[in-house]
């Protein structure tokens, strides 16, 4: 802040630099100002004179980009401030981060913030500063940004003569700072960013040709100022003419204007021009407490002396004349009010602040100032007499009540009166010497005896030690001097004594003091009379009486009214000329009272104690002895008339003192008619402020009850049990879900939690409570209800109102049973598919199988490392990888059943494939492939390939044929020979031909069957093949019946059943049916089951052959076909020799007869 | 050609089989049965003279097969018979165009075979 009388300083300072110092321009911005310095500064033309400072609020944590950012929109040089640098013409400026930036001289400072964050004004503080070393060569600019950083500052350079420019709101990014400049009313321009360059260019070419052209044209300012009185009714005339022609050059330059006679017409067609040259005529900048010292003198010296001069039912008054916005009038109200508090019993204090701004007042009343207040007010009183509001501090109704704003001009306007103090800084510094002299005048005027003056440093008009003594000099505190108040315009006469009319009795009783004189005074002394000084009898004696007579009426007690008429004239004059203090005058009376002649002497005295003595005697007898005797008659006519003419001298006197006396009360009425306007000001906005807050409450009641529904009918809704408890655990509310765990009801609200039965464990909900009460920290637990049957969370939030951090506590409980059992059976599935994933892992791992996973692209999901080595890839080069891409020889034979089993969705097993891979490219190899479906959502997601390789089977399957085959070769070669043999020797054989023969049969029929296994690689074979080489062949299809299924018998079945039915044919042509030429034979075989397994019965029945006469021979041949079927095929044989030919019935075992089968269907189906 | 009117040329090196299938094969009624054990001789003989039929085992003992020469004797438009102790089917699978029999021989098997080799059916009938 500076300091009273910089302002008049820096003015007179800069008048002289004017022209050569550089114009410097503090441009302030916050948020949303880049993009408003940018467009600013793109204006700026190639070469100008202009220094441009940009102050920004920049994190101090950060290096700013700004310069880089702004140089690149202009040529001008920009430039980062350090410490100590000089301000030169055609530069820009910026603020480094973290520092607060001040002007001294042409030189800028860098120092470190005193204030923390958020708290600091930086804009403010440079303008200041720019204000108090430019003067009028400054310029304020404020820009986008929120809050109101630089409304302080934008008021100091207008104050200072200098020019103020806001960004326009509308244009702003953010309009809390433009506005903030607004509101302090001293913005001469509102423009758009991109326009501000050339108005100030084009302002400052105007204002310099302007200055010196009306400097010496009185008649101008005259005029001027007479159209400001008639627009505004105050008459500028008398202020200083330096600041009068800097302000109307300023609002010329502003508006374009460079001739005088332009400027009066612009005043005279536009009504509201004398009313901005007005406002920038009373700029003026205040601030709590402005000049620390003097208000601490004034509040060591002057403070207690008014206080403790009064007493609890009196009243303090203080008259702040000019108290623009406030600050000045709530100042002194703060320190009024914090002494009385402080000696406890204080009188009521009065605190009027005038001003003739009506927009300052208006601010005033509101009594709501910025955050930067909380630099000027102490911090005690801040919290003491302000509230905190969002965009800073609010007067207190404590001490809003003290102080009362009202218009009123000091010069123009009658003054207050009584009053103690008359505090009035820096307003009469704008006043010329007449208008500084009226306003001691009327001061001294206003004040008490003994009252106080406290007025600014640079305020000394010579009449001030005429009214006023030094009471502190040095902080400009003075003391009214004693005695009455010259008039100012006006008389000011003392206010009549009039006496009470209970002190009459008081006096009267006076006079009867002591019996002596009391008989003196009734006896010898001549009739008397008491007056007081309303001529009103307030005694007389008794002689006194016959002069005295009632008239009828109401009874006044005017002398005058109470002595008889005859006397009256006499008295009248009497009176009327009444004597000063101690003297005496005597008028005569001849004439007849109640028909008696009588002369009188009426004695008038003044006494000391402002009565009158009216004493009257009779001096009959003493008549020619009185002088004037003579002139009884002319004299007394003559006397008469000088009577008269001194009886309207006395009225003359008492009227003009009637006058005096109605003006006096007059000009107290109007002061107090003053007050009363200004308290009904105050009423009225205290009114309007009441239907805000009504409304407001209104609203808010509005709000509540909808809040309060919504909350009610959430409680009433939610299944989630809550409980809501006070400090003292004491139940506040609870949903109706809750009721399920607690057992309260409605009636149970403000019992203690504890006292409450609960399915639950009530100490930890109490003790969890009791932290979060006390810590103010959320607390969480689990619970089981007392049967163990259900598993609760328990949450416990601290209850939270405005007023306390922690007013009771808020707790839930959530049903958690299924939840938990949910999770450990999916924690044990999930386990159990860990462990299944883990074998079926380490199966694929370890198993000898080649297996792999292929999706429905062909490509290969997973393989193992079997898979791998057949394939001769790595585990790692499959994935992703296609069959075909892999192993491109065998794609041809993998795919088809992987696109049979994505279609069919059924496995295809077993199917071999052979060919190279690259694991092995010289060999061909051969596998045994399954292909199955891995299901998934009833579809196939993908195919599972099981890969055996069975190329060394094959190779030993081979090899086995070939071994086979030899043996068979080498088998039939020697029955070849042994055939050759007994052939030979039948053929030479003389005797026992016949046994050759049948030798030789029985190992052809031997050859011959086995010839039939050989051929099915000694598989199996079909029972016909069997049979009808035997039969059929040998014997003839007419002879030879042959009916049964079609059954495929091992090798070993086969070997028996060929030797037995040999055996059954050989001896059925030595003695059967085959012997003779009609015998027949039936062959006929089934598969049965009589309880004991599947068995085959093959039954032969000869018919037609010669008779059989009794048992058949046991011969070898029957011995064979036994020992065979029963010893080879563990079956039966059962001969039945009937008379029309053998019936043998064989019966063996058909699982027997199948063990070991091979497949020859298709071999032997030829 | 009936085999009564057939001088055959019988190769087989097993001696004894040799001995007991020429005697099987005079008594199917063959006109001559010409004899030899080996391939050697079965050359030499059919170079002297042309048989009109041939019955030929296929594996000689030291000389490997008789498929060749047996072949070469077809392609002079003669009837061979191959005998062999293989199963008859995969031999004459194996070797197309060619009729085989298979050992131990029997005369109805021989019969049967030099039928479907092309010899007339009928003049060996009551040798089986």
């Amino acid at each position: 802040m500076p300091q009273d009388g910089d302002v008049t300083a820096a003015e007179s300072d800069s008048a002289a630099r004017e022209g050569s110092a550089p114009l410097i321009i503090g441009v302030g911005a916050s948020a949303g100002g880049l993009e408003a310095f940018q467009t600013l500064l793109s204006h700026l033309p190639e070469r100008h004179d202009l220094a441009l400072v940009l102050v920004q609020h920049l994190d101090p944590d950060h290096e700013s980009l700004l310069p880089e950012l702004l140089s690149k929109r202009t040529h001008t040089p920009v430039q980062s401030i350090t410490d100590g640098m000089e301000v030169r013409p055609g530069n820009i400026y910026l603020i480094p981060p973290g520092s607060s930036l001040t002007l001294e001289g042409d030189r800028l400072r860098l120092q470190a913030f005193d204030s923390p964050r958020g708290l600091r004004r930086p804009i403010d503080r440079f303008l200041v500063s720019l204000a108090q070393s430019a003067g009028a060569n400054a310029t304020g600019i404020i820009l986008s940004g929120t809050g109101s950083d630089g409304a302080v500052g934008v008021k100091a350079i207008k104050e200072a003569g200098g020019l103020v420019f806001v960004q326009d709101p509308k244009q702003a990014k953010y309009d809390g700072m433009p506005r903030s400049a607004l509101a302090t009313g001293a913005v001469d321009l509102v423009l758009p960013s991109s326009e501000m360059v050339d108005v100030l260019n084009d302002y400052y070419n105007r204002r310099s040709g302007i200055e010196p052209s009306i400097r010496n044209d009185a008649e101008f300012i005259e005029r001027v100022a007479k159209h400001v009185r008639y627009r505004t009714g105050h008459d500028f005339s008398h202020y200083k003419e330096g600041t009068f022609l800097r302000r109307l050059a300023v609002r010329m330059s502003v508006l374009g204007i460079d001739t005088p006679a332009a400027y009066l017409k612009e005043l005279i067609d536009n009504k509201a021009e004398a009313g901005r040259l007005f406002r920038d005529l009373l700029i003026n900048v205040t601030a709590f407490f402005r000049d620390h010292e003097a208000f601490e003198a004034l509040r060591e010296n002057v403070i207690p002396k008014i206080v403790q001069s009064r007493d609890r039912d009196e009243e303090i008054r203080v008259w702040v004349p000019g108290c623009s916005t406030g600050q000045e009038a709530y100042s002194i109200a703060m320190l009024m009010a914090d002494e009385a508090r402080r000696v406890d019993a204080g009188p009521r204090i009065a605190v009027f602040g005038t001003d003739i701004d009506d927009d300052a007042l208006r601010v005033a009343r509101r009594g709501v100032y910025p955050n930067a207040i909380a630099e000027e007010v102490p911090a005690e009183y801040l919290e003491r007499y302000f509230r905190p509001t969002p965009g800073g501090y609010e007067v207190a109704p404590t001490l809003r009540d003290i102080v009362r704003f009202s218009n009123q001009s000091i010069v123009k306007d009658p003054p207050f009166s009584k009053i103690d103090l008359v505090s009035c800084r820096n307003v009469t510094i704008y006043f010329d010497q007449v208008l500084q002299d009226l306003a001691i005048r009327v001061f001294h005027y206003a004040l008490r005896e003994d009252g106080f003056l406290f007025i600014g440093p640079s305020e000394n008009p010579p009449v001030l030690q005429r009214y006023f003594t030094d009471f502190v000099a040095g902080a400009r505190i003075f003391r009214r001097r004693a005695g009455p108040a010259r008039p100012l315009n006006l008389p000011n006469i003392g206010v009549p004594t009039i006496t009470p009319v209970g002190q009459r009795d008081a006096m009267a009783s006076e006079f009867q003091q002591r019996s002596y004189e009391q008989a003196l005074l009734d006896h010898h002394v001549p009739p008397y009379i008491v007056l007081n000084l309303s001529n009103e009898v307030i005694y007389a004696s008794d002689g006194a009486a016959r002069y005295l007579a009632v008239k009828p009426g109401a009874t006044k007690t005017g002398v005058l009214h109470l002595i008889r008429p005859e006397l009256e004239g006499v008295a009248r004059r009497l009176v009327n000329l009444a004597p000063e203090r101690g003297e005496r005058s005597e008028r005569e009376y001849q004439g007849e009272i109640d028909g008696k002649p009588v002369r009188l002497v009426l004695t008038l005295e003044r006494l000391e104690d402002d009565t009158t003595l009216l004493v009257l005697r009779d001096y009959l007898d003493l008549r020619d002895d009185r002088p004037g005797h003579g002139e009884a008659d002319d004299g007394g006519i003559t006397d008469y008339v000088r009577d008269l003419e001194e009886q309207l001298d006395g009225a003359r006197q008492t009227i003009r003192t009637t006058v005096e006396e109605l003006e006096t009360s007059n000009e107290e009425l109007k002061s107090s008619n003053e007050e009363m306007m200004s308290m009904n000001e105050e009423l009225q906005s205290a009114n309007e402020e009441l239907s805000t807050i009504n409304e407001e409450l209104q609203n808010k009641v509005a709000e509540l009850n909808e809040v309060n529904s919504d909350l009610s009918n959430f409680i009433h809704s939610t299944r989630i049990p809550t409980v809501f408890l006070d400090e003292d655990l004491r139940l506040r509310s609870f949903t109706p879900e809750a009721q399920t765990v607690f057992r309260f009801v409605e009636q149970d609200k403000g019992r203690r939690i504890d006292d409450i039965g609960a399915d639950i464990d009530l100490p930890t909900v109490v003790r969890l409570s009791q932290e979060v009460l006390a810590t103010g920290q959320a607390q969480e637990a689990e619970l089981q209800t007392a049967d163990g049957r259900a598993e609760m969370v328990l949450r416990v939030l601290p209850y939270r109102t405005e007023s306390a951090p922690v007013a009771g506590v808020v707790f839930t409980l959530t049903d958690v049973t299924e939840l938990r059992a949910g999770a450990r059976e999916i924690e044990h599935q999930r386990a159990q598919a860990q462990k299944n994933l883990a074998e079926i892992e380490e199966l694929y791992r370890v198993s000898p199988q080649a297996m792999a996973l292929i999706d429905r692209d062909m490509r290969f999901l997973r393989v193992n490392r079997r898979m791998a080595e057949i394939d001769g890839v790595s585990i790692d080069e499959h994935f992703g990888r296609t069959v075909a891409d892999v192993m491109p020889r065998l794609g041809d034979q993998m795919a088809p059943p992987v696109r049979e089993v994505f279609e069919r969705g059924e496995p295809v097993l077993d199917r071999r494939i052979s060919g190279h891979t690259e694991a092995h490219p010289e060999q061909e190899r051969v596998w045994e492939v399954d292909w199955y479906p891995i299901m998934e959502h009833g579809a196939v997601r993908a195919v599972g390939v099981n890969v055996r390789d069975v190329t060394h089977q094959a190779d030993m399957s081979r090899e086995l044929q070939r071994v086979m085959k030899e043996l068979q070769h080498r088998v039939k070669n020697m029955l070849s020979n042994v055939l050759a043999l007994v052939n030979r020797a039948r053929r030479e054989a003389t005797t026992d031909v016949e046994v050759f023969e049948t030798l030789a049969k029985r190992i052809e029929a031997l050859a011959n069957t086995h010839k039939l296994l050989t051929t099915a690689n000694w598989g199996a074979a079909r029972i016909r093949d069997i049979l009808e080489p035997e039969l059929s062949a040998v014997y003839g299809a007419d002879r030879v019946r042959l009916r049964g299924p079609d059954l495929l018998l091992n090798a070993r079945a086969t070997l028996s059943v060929g030797m037995a039915i040999h055996e059954l044919a050989t001896n059925a042509a030595k003695y059967g049916a085959f012997s003779n030429a009609g015998g027949t034979v039936a062959l006929s075989w089934s598969r049965l089951d009589e309880g004991e397994g599947e068995i085959v019965r093959m039954v032969w029945e000869e018919g037609g052959g010669p008779e059989v006469s009794g048992q058949g021979r046991q011969g070898f041949g029957s011995q064979l076909i036994v020992s065979t079927i029963e010893g080879g095929l563990e079956g039966r044989v059962e001969m039945d020799w009937r008379r029309e030919g053998l019936r043998c019935t064989i019966e063996f075992d058909y699982d027997l007869a199948r063990e070991n089968l091979l497949d020859v269907s298709a071999d032997a189906a030829e | 050609m009936r085999p009564s009117d057939c001088a055959l040329l019988y190769l087989e090196d097993e001696i004894i089989v040799a001995l007991d299938t020429a005697q099987t094969l005079e008594d199917m009624g063959f006109a001559e049965v010409r004899l030899v054990h080996n391939l050697r001789r079965a050359r030499s003989e059919a170079e002297a003279k042309l048989p009109d039929c041939a019955l030929l085992d296929v594996n000689i003992a030291g000389e490997g097969l008789s498929i060749e020469f047996g072949q070469g004797l077809m392609a002079r438009g003669i009837p061979v018979v191959f005998a062999s102790g293989y199963n008859r089917h995969e031999m004459e699978a194996e070797h197309a165009g060619l009729v085989f029999v298979e050992k131990p021989l029997s005369a109805a098997a021989i019969a049967d075979a030099f039928d479907r080799a092309g010899l007339a059916p009928g003049a060996h009938g009551q040798g089986g």
